[in-house]
Parts: C-alpha cells; structure tokens; sequence
C-alpha cells in the first residue's frame, strides 16, 4: 500500500484530510450500494462489514443507491474506507462484453449462485409438465451415482483383499515347493530351446523363406545396414505372418542374390530368434 | 551401459533407411550388449517442439517404455567453436555414471570427436570403453581411443515393414516396434 494524501480538485489542501494519510488498497472491489439510514450519501459495505462511503473527490458523486461499481478503495485512519468508482456494473457493461465472456458470467452465475437466478428462471421461463419429472430423474440419478460410489469403495476393498489373499497363497505355494512360482508362471515362447541349433532355409518364390524352425504366427523381421544378416523373432503381433513355416519378406529380392535358394538359419537362444547369413552375390 | 547420441546414427543411416525399413533401437541395444548384463541405455536426442502430437515427442514416449532414459536437449551452438548443450549432456552423464560406478563398460553411439577426453578420462579410471557407428563414419580419433568397436553395418537393426509402411527417413517410428514386453535392462540381462 503507498501512502497517498489528497489534494482537491483546484490544488487547495482539504480540511478534512489535512492530518490522515489515505491509503490505496492493493485490489479492486466490487460493491453494491445503498441508502445510507442516516441520511447523507449512499453507502457500501466489504465483504467483511466495514462501511464504504462514496469518494466524492475521485467521482464517488456518480454513485447512486442501487448501484454496483467496481471500486478503488482507500482507508484513512483506523475505520475510515473511501470508495473511488471505476466502472458501474450494469446490463450496459454486461450486454457490451465479448460472448465468451457473456457466457463465462452465465456459468459461473448458473453453478455458484442458482439460488439468485432461480426465481427469476421460473418467473420467465415457462416449464412445462416435464419438468418436475425432470426434477425427480435428476434426484434418482444423484442417489443411484452415490450407490454406484458406494459399490465402487466396497469393490476395491474387496480387491484389495484378494490381492493380498493371492499374494500369500502364492508365497505360502514358493515356500512349499521351493522353485519360483513366478517363473513357473510365465508362458513359453514359441520356439526357445536353450542353445544355438540351426536349420536349413529354402528360398521359395522371390521373397518367401521357409524353414522348419519357423512356426505359425507372427514374426518381427530385421535386416543389417549392409544387407548382410536378417534376423526373425516370433512376436504375437510382428508385422510378418508365418504360416506352413513360411515367412514372406518385402523386398527381400532386392538384397538376396536371384540365383541364391538354400541358406541356413541360427536359432540364437539369447535374442529369441534366427539370424540368417546372406551370402554375397 | 549403452550411450547412444541418436542424431548421429539417424543421420548417418538415412539413405540407407529404405522405404518400408526402420532403425530398431531396442534391438540395436540388444545386439551391443551381447551376453552381458546391461545395467542402462542413455538415448540423447534434440528436444522435440512443443506442438501437441509431435512424432519425434510420441518416438521418445516410445523409447522410454521399452527401457530407454532419453534426455532431450536443446542443440544449439553459441558460436562455432562452444560445444552444443547436447554433447556435453552426453559427456557429463556418461562421466557422472561412471564415477557412481554404474557400469565397467560403456558403449557409445557417437560420432563426435569431442568426447575423446572424457573417454581417456574413463580409461584412467578403468573402465573399458567401446565405439560404435557405422564402419565408413567411425572417427578415427575415436577408434583409437576405444577399447572395442563395433560396426553397426553387420547388425540387423533396420526393422523390415510391410511394403504399405513407411518411415519419415530419420528413424523416427510413427508406430511402435516390437513391444517389449519386458523393459531393456530386464531382458538384456543374459
């Protein structure tokens, strides 16, 4: 807050003001005004109570009772709150506002404050027989979305206890055994012996390989920089069929020599697949 | 430990990256690590743009669920001389590793002479230090510095599609690979 002192309008010191420093508030505010009892100016009051009357030195004359204004407000001496009026909110303000905005202000309105337009929805807009029949589905919906909740905790609870129900059968069955029931537990890759073994590969029909190591599914193919090694690994989802122990290769031709038919394939247990050698043309 | 400055591979298989072939990095990691325990693999690239649904950004979601640590940064040079944000990124992770001890041996992806320092540097320390990249492209500073190379040409690393896809010719896949299943460190562990 900056101290600010207040100096009339033709330059002269003012008498009221002459020992109290007024004060700025940091923020705007929005106030609504009303008749002052007493008599006198309208007056205002901030959200927590303190009365506001009209700055009449920085426009305050404007404001009338019934008004709302967006506000600078300044405070002299302990109790004493000044309101400098920047913009009158009114239908004016609002009906000149971009739509977005237009709409922005009716939601917020629409969900924070239904209370304040409700009477005045059912005043203007005219329901029809439906709509207490609307009403009651949107309660029914509200208590079977809070039985839905309540079956949803209730499930996870019990998931959560079979989980660790499973979890101790399954250590209490690696205790018995003594072997790794997660490894048990894991399926078998389609072809996976322990060591290298090789097969014999024929060449069928420009870009189809086949081989006895191959079986049906589907395969990741791979192929070297330099043209030189492929690569086949079975994978549920790889791009290349294999059916009756054939794999059909794009552009196979392209790298392997015409007049090359048979070749032989590496099943290499490390990497889960074949490696086959292309010889050079 | 695999470092691979990702860049620099993409760029030196480009015209060899067909219509219908794409740079399988998983793989490419599986074949440098061989029989032994892989304990990580650093992917470092340049930071992809900020548009919503940007490939390159889809590409490292990617290659951080098969089991990468892809550091993105941007790579732009002050003046012609200073080293990019990138390459020292990739210098300072791979000496950081080192001195926690992380690995006994690192294999690099790289083309940039610029990290002959840091590789000397690790073989005071004792760690074995291993090139690799493409035979013709392999710097020579860099040779002599490893401990090991490996050329890439004899690795089958260029995934082979259907001849209906296609790739964006940087390596960058618009659809997943193979879907490993089992992260990089877990499955190279053999």
């Amino acid at each position: 807050m900056s101290p600010y002192t207040i100096d009339g309008s033709d330059g002269q010191q003012l008498d009221e003001t002459e020992e109290t420093s007024q004060e700025w508030l940091d923020e705007l505010v929005v106030l609504s005004f009303r008749e002052n009892r007493r008599g006198g100016d309208p007056i205002a009051h901030t959200a927590d109570g303190r009365a506001v009357f009209p700055d009449k030195f920085q426009g305050g004359d404007e404001i009338l009772p019934g008004e709302h204004w967006i506000c600078s407000v300044s405070q002299k001496g302990e109790s004493t709150f000044f309101a400098a009026p920047v913009k009158r909110l009114d239908m004016e303000l609002i009906a000149g506002l971009p739509d977005e905005e237009r709409k922005r202000l009716a939601q917020i309105v629409a969900e924070d404050y239904p209370e304040a337009i409700d009477e005045q929805l059912q005043e203007f807009v005219p329901f029809g027989d439906g709509s207490s029949d609307l009403r009651r589905e949107r309660d029914d919906l509200r208590e079977r979305l809070l039985e839905i909740n309540d079956q949803y905790d209730e499930a996870l609870s019990r998931l959560s206890e079979t989980e660790a129900e499973l979890a101790r059968w399954k250590k209490e069955k690696e205790a018995a055994s003594g072997e790794d029931v997660e490894q048990k537990e894991a399926p078998e890759p389609v072809h996976a012996p322990d060591r290298d073994e090789r097969f014999p590969v024929v060449r069928e029909d420009g870009d189809v390989l086949y081989c006895e190591g191959f079986v049906d599914g589907h395969y990741h193919g791979h192929v070297s920089p330099n043209h030189r090694t492929l690569f086949f690994k079975s994978y549920g989802r790889g791009p290349l069929p294999c059916r009756d122990n054939r794999i059909e290769v794009p552009g196979l031709s392209d790298i392997l020599p015409e007049d090359v038919e048979e070749l032989e394939a590496r099943y290499d247990p490390r990497h889960g697949g074949f490696f086959v050698e292309i010889p050079r043309g | 430990m695999i470092f691979i400055d990702l860049g620099g591979l993409s760029r030196s298989l480009e015209d060899r990256v067909q219509q219908g072939c794409r740079i399988d990095w998983f793989r490419l990691a599986k074949h440098l690590t061989g029989a032994r325990r892989l304990h990580g693999a650093y992917v470092f690239d340049r930071a992809p743009g900020v548009e919503p649904g940007n490939p390159k950004r889809r590409f490292h979601d990617h290659l951080r669920y098969s089991g990468f640590k892809v550091i993105v940064r941007p790579d732009r040079v002050e003046d012609r001389l200073s080293p990019g944000e990138l390459a020292v990124t990739f210098a300072t992770e791979l000496l950081s590793a080192a001195e926690k001890d992380r690995f006994d041996v690192a294999v690099l992806v790289t083309l940039d002479r610029g990290l002959m320092p840091a590789i000397e540097r690790l073989g005071q320390e004792g760690k074995i230090v291993e090139i690799a990249g493409l035979a013709g492209e392999l710097n020579p500073g860099l040779r002599r510095v490893a401990d090991r190379v490996h050329h890439i040409d004899d690795l089958p690393v260029l995934e082979i599609l259907p001849s209906f896809s296609t790739t964006n010719g940087h390596g960058y896949a618009e659809h997943r690979s193979e879907d490993h299943s089992a992260p990089l460190e877990r499955e190279a562990d053999a």
